[in-house]
This record gives structure tokens, C-alpha cells and sequence, in this order.
């Protein structure tokens, strides 16, 4: 079960990392094209979180 | 599927999800948006009312204590039309409050709406009226039945006054000659200014000679721009800037500038100097006998003494930034004291043309009227308008026409809309620039306030279909 959480968050962290390049490429191109719907803070705080989140999610192996 | 397939897909999805969203509100495909703020909250799209010495915020409103207020537009990409709806309460004196949108920053001009006009409110409750869409008019004795009839069967012109609604006249002075010889204008101008001339069977023929000054930073480039009585561009002639685009005052000699045009059919023309104020119109030489400044004329500090001009206006104001000018104007006898630097002083007129003596130049003159520097040269082909200054009665107008569509009451709040072509607007990084003015509120003679509780705008141009056509 922690395995497929875990494999969910690296997917998730690979997602937002993906979506901050994605969005500052976006921004930088047109101003205005993000920033005016989404606040980056917020997705940079959550890319964090889920880092943080997946580093203290300890591998089973380890468990066992 | 595989269980990591599903998960990818979950995750993945609702990125590509936002990015097209995103870029479907970027792009606007359809060609129709709106943005809304409140005015408490952050909105990218529509700004915060500025400047923060004339507008206040409490909990429930953005309110304005003096004019004019600014607020900025911010769009993706630009659009042809706005419709601009304001929540407000008016807890003010103000007769008329208007919304504009910036069209030329060069000389900062704003195309004017109506936001709400007292003086028609109330006539037309008194006098009554025919209203079509948008166009109302008001009698003062019932005698059109429908504003058709009225257009078809104008009465004269001096009964008629006119609000946001050009009135179509084909202005012609009846015993009018043209002039054998050219005349000089010395008084020097400052800055951009338009005025009125005439044509009968003559060639338009200006002489206009150019000092720039250099005492800002820009570069001072010149348009001269002619249009004929329907507004159409006649003529345009653009001047670069003399090759010093700094503020450090040094000043190259005098550039002339000619403009001619033959066959011209006979009527009134305007002509538009627009440039900022490091330009100084040093003379205009014409061959033209009409010369009527529209709404104002700013006398350059020439040195020059005991200047005459001639005005219509109701209500004229003048106002110096020279401490060595302040004076007493002389207003068809009456008098009008500049008393100090950078505030306007004002005047309500008593006759219909009024000569004005001035002690010193270096003065800015405004009013509702025109201003010329000879009687014979003085024509105002434009139908009276109301504005604040406006008093029906004693100005003898019995027809009001006027475009004016009446804000709607809502609950203890009006809602106003107003309609903005802007095609025709300036817009900078984005953002096109909005003003809100109510004459004098914040003065004495005008306390209270607006109350804005929020702004609304519609935005419609061209869908992504048709200018991928036009491409």
C-alpha cells in the first residue's frame, strides 16, 4: 500500500515539476497567460510538500 | 490497463487539462469575454481605483472623494468593443459623472461615456421625452413625435443642444469670402492644440513654424491632422523629432512646415497639432480668414503683453505655472484672478462672445467654448452641449438630444453601462486605461462622493476563426 502511495506522490512531484517549467516557459512567452488564473506560489508550495511527503514515506524493503 | 497506466493517466490529465484551459482564456477564441472585480479582492484583469489621495476604500466599497479616478484594463489580447458595467451609489452633487477610455496618450485624450447625467434626468422627468434605444429627446413644448421627425425637421440651431450625440449639420457661414492675403498668428502656442477653419472655394494653405524646446526627456515628434465636418482624415503630416531627444533645453532654430490642398469642397475643417509640450507652434501663416481654437489655447512664456482673444465659452477658466504671470484676466469687463501657480481659476461668462485681455502670457485659457485671437476670425460650427456648466434656460435651448443610456436602479445601488469602441483605444502592455470624472467633486462647491461597488466588463472582437481568415 505505502508503494502505490509512494508511486502515486513520485508521479504527482513529476506532474508539478513538469507544470512549474511548463508554466514559467508559458509565462515568460505571453505575460499574463498564468499568472492571471493560477498563483505559481501555491503550486511551488505544494511541489515541496509532496517532496517532503515522499522523502519521510520510508521504502518497504527498509521496513521489513 | 496497468495499474501504473491508470495512475500516469490520473496524474497527467489534469495538467494538459489546465494548460489547453488556460490557453483557451488567453487566446479567447470565440471572441467574447468577461472580467468582474469587486474591487476589495485582486484582480488581474480590472484594477484598483487610483490615485489613493482621491479614493478610499471601506469595507463594503471603493469610494471616490475627488476627480477624475483611474482605474486600468488588463486583456490578453485586444478586443474592438467594451461594455463597461459599474455598480454605484452617487452621494455627490456632481450634475454629470462620465467614464472614459484613454485614445491617444500623446496628448491624453479620453473617448467620454456617460455614466450618469443629472441635468437630463431631471428634464426629462420635467420636460418629458421620446426615447429610441438609446437616443432621448427632450422638449421643452411638445412639438416632434419621434426623434425622426425631429432629425428630419431641425429647428434652429441655437434652440438645440446636444450629449453624446453628433448631430449632423452642415455648418456654412452664408456671406463668407475668402481672404486675398495671408495672415500671420504671432502668439506663440504651447503644446498640442486643435482649431477650426474654413474653405470656400480657396485651397487650404497653412504655415505653421515649430520651436522645440527640449525640456523633457522624450523624443518630440509632430502630427498635423485634417479632418473635414464629418471627421473624416483629410490630410496628415508627420514631423520627427529636431534629433535632440533629451531635457536639456538646447533649442535648434525654428522648423516651418507647409501644408496645401487644393479642391476642397466648402465647409469646416479641423486641424489637430498634436504634440507634447516641448513643442511651441511659433506662428501659423494662412491664407484661411477662420482660425477658432476648440477648448483651450495655452499662450507660450514669449515675453508678450496686453494679449487679446475672443471666446463663447460659459464658463472659462485660466490657470498659470509661472509664478512671474499670475495676473488679472479681463473677462468681458468682469474680472478673473490668477492668484496662484498650478490651480485653475474659474468664471461663469455673461455675454455670447466675450473679449478677453490678458495683463501677461505664459497662461493656459479653457472653457466649453472657442477661443480666437481675432473677432473676425471667431466661428463655432459646433451645436451647443451640455455640460455641467450648462443652464438651459438662460443659453434659450428648448431641444435636448442626447445618447444616453439611463443607469438602471438596483436595490439601493445604480448600474450604469457603457459601450467603448476600442479599436480606437490606446493600449499598453496590455492594458487599456480607464478614467472616471465627476467636474469638481471634492470641491466646495461639490462635496460628497461615488460609492463603486463593483466594475463589470464585456469584451467582444475578433473570433480566432475570422483572423485566421484575415491572415
Amino acid at each position: 500500500m505505502k508503494k502505490m502511495i509512494k508511486q502515486i506522490l513520485k508521479e504527482i512531484f513529476k506532474m508539478l515539476s513538469a507544470a512549474l517549467v511548463l508554466f514559467a516557459v508559458m509565462e515568460i512567452a505571453k505575460s499574463g497567460w498564468v499568472l492571471a488564473y493560477i498563483n505559481l506560489n501555491w503550486v511551488l508550495i505544494l511541489w515541496v510538500a509532496v517532496g517532503i511527503v515522499i522523502l519521510l514515506i520510508k521504502d518497504e524493503k527498509y521496513n521489513d | 490497463m496497468e495499474k501504473s497506466v491508470k495512475v500516469k493517466i490520473s496524474v497527467w490529465t489534469p495538467l494538459i487539462a489546465a494548460v489547453l484551459w488556460l490557453s483557451y482564456m488567453a487566446i479567447v477564441p470565440g471572441g467574447v469575454i468577461r472580467y468582474y472585480s469587486d474591487l476589495h479582492h485582486h484582480s488581474y484583469f480590472i484594477s484598483q481605483l487610483t490615485p489613493i489621495e482621491r479614493v478610499e476604500m471601506t469595507s463594503t466599497s471603493t469610494v471616490i472623494k475627488g476627480e477624475p479616478a483611474y482605474f486600468s484594463l488588463r486583456t490578453s489580447r485586444g478586443f474592438d468593443r467594451a461594455k463597461v458595467t459599474i455598480n454605484y451609489q452617487d452621494n455627490s452633487e456632481s450634475p454629470i459623472i462620465e467614464v472614459g477610455v484613454l485614445t491617444d496618450k500623446q496628448v491624453w485624450n479620453y473617448d467620454l461615456k456617460p455614466m450618469q447625467n443629472k441635468l437630463i434626468g431631471n428634464l426629462s422627468a420635467e420636460w418629458g421625452k421620446i426615447a429610441e434605444e438609446d437616443v432621448l429627446l427632450l422638449q421643452r413644448e411638445r412639438k416632434y413625435e419621434s426623434i425622426e421627425n425631429f432629425l428630419k425637421n431641425l429647428p434652429e440651431p441655437e434652440r438645440i443642444a446636444t450629449y453624446n450625440y453628433v448631430l449632423k449639420n452642415d455648418y456654412k457661414i452664408a456671406d463668407y469670402e475668402k481672404s486675398e492675403s495671408a495672415m500671420t498668428m504671432e502668439t506663440q502656442l504651447r503644446g498640442p492644440h486643435q482649431f477650426y477653419t474654413y474653405i470656400k472655394d480657396e485651397r487650404l494653405d497653412y504655415v505653421f513654424s515649430f520651436i522645440d524646446i527640449n525640456k523633457n526627456k522624450d523624443a518630440d515628434p509632430i502630427t498635423i491632422n485634417i479632418y473635414d465636418s464629418n471627421n473624416n482624415a483629410v490630410l496628415a503630416e508627420k514631423i520627427a523629432d529636431d534629433g535632440i531627444a533629451n531635457d536639456g533645453g538646447e533649442v535648434k532654430s525654428a522648423r516651418e512646415v507647409t501644408i496645401k490642398k487644393d479642391a476642397l469642397p466648402e465647409g469646416v475643417y479641423k486641424v489637430e497639432i498634436k504634440c507634447n509640450t516641448d513643442i511651441i507652434v511659433g506662428s501659423i501663416t494662412s491664407m484661411q480668414k477662420m482660425m477658432s481654437f476648440i477648448n483651450k489655447v495655452w499662450l507660450y512664456d514669449a515675453g508678450r503683453k496686453d494679449i487679446g482673444l475672443f471666446s463663447d465659452s460659459r464658463v472659462l477658466s485660466a490657470e498659470t505655472i509661472n509664478p512671474s504671470r499670475l495676473q488679472t484676466v479681463n473677462v468681458g469687463g468682469s474680472k478673473l484672478e490668477i492668484k496662484d501657480t498650478f490651480k485653475q481659476f474659474g468664471m461663469r461668462t455673461k455675454k455670447q462672445l466675450n473679449e478677453i485681455r490678458l495683463e501677461k502670457d505664459d497662461v493656459m485659457l479653457s472653457g466649453d467654448g472657442m477661443f480666437s485671437f481675432r473677432q473676425n476670425a471667431f466661428m463655432n460650427p459646433n451645436s451647443k452641449k451640455i455640460n455641467e456648466n450648462s443652464d438651459v434656460d438662460g443659453d434659450g435651448i428648448d431641444y435636448i438630444i442626447a445618447r444616453y443610456p439611463e443607469p438602471v436602479l438596483s436595490g439601493d445601488h445604480k448600474k450604469a453601462t457603457m459601450e467603448f469602441d476600442l479599436s480606437k483605444a490606446y493600449r499598453e502592455n496590455g492594458r487599456y486605461s480607464f478614467l472616471i470624472s465627476a467636474p469638481r467633486l471634492g470641491t466646495p462647491s461639490n462635496p460628497g462622493e461615488i460609492l463603486i461597488k463593483d466594475i463589470a466588463v464585456e469584451l467582444s472582437g475578433k473570433t480566432l476563426l475570422n483572423h485566421l481568415r484575415q491572415k
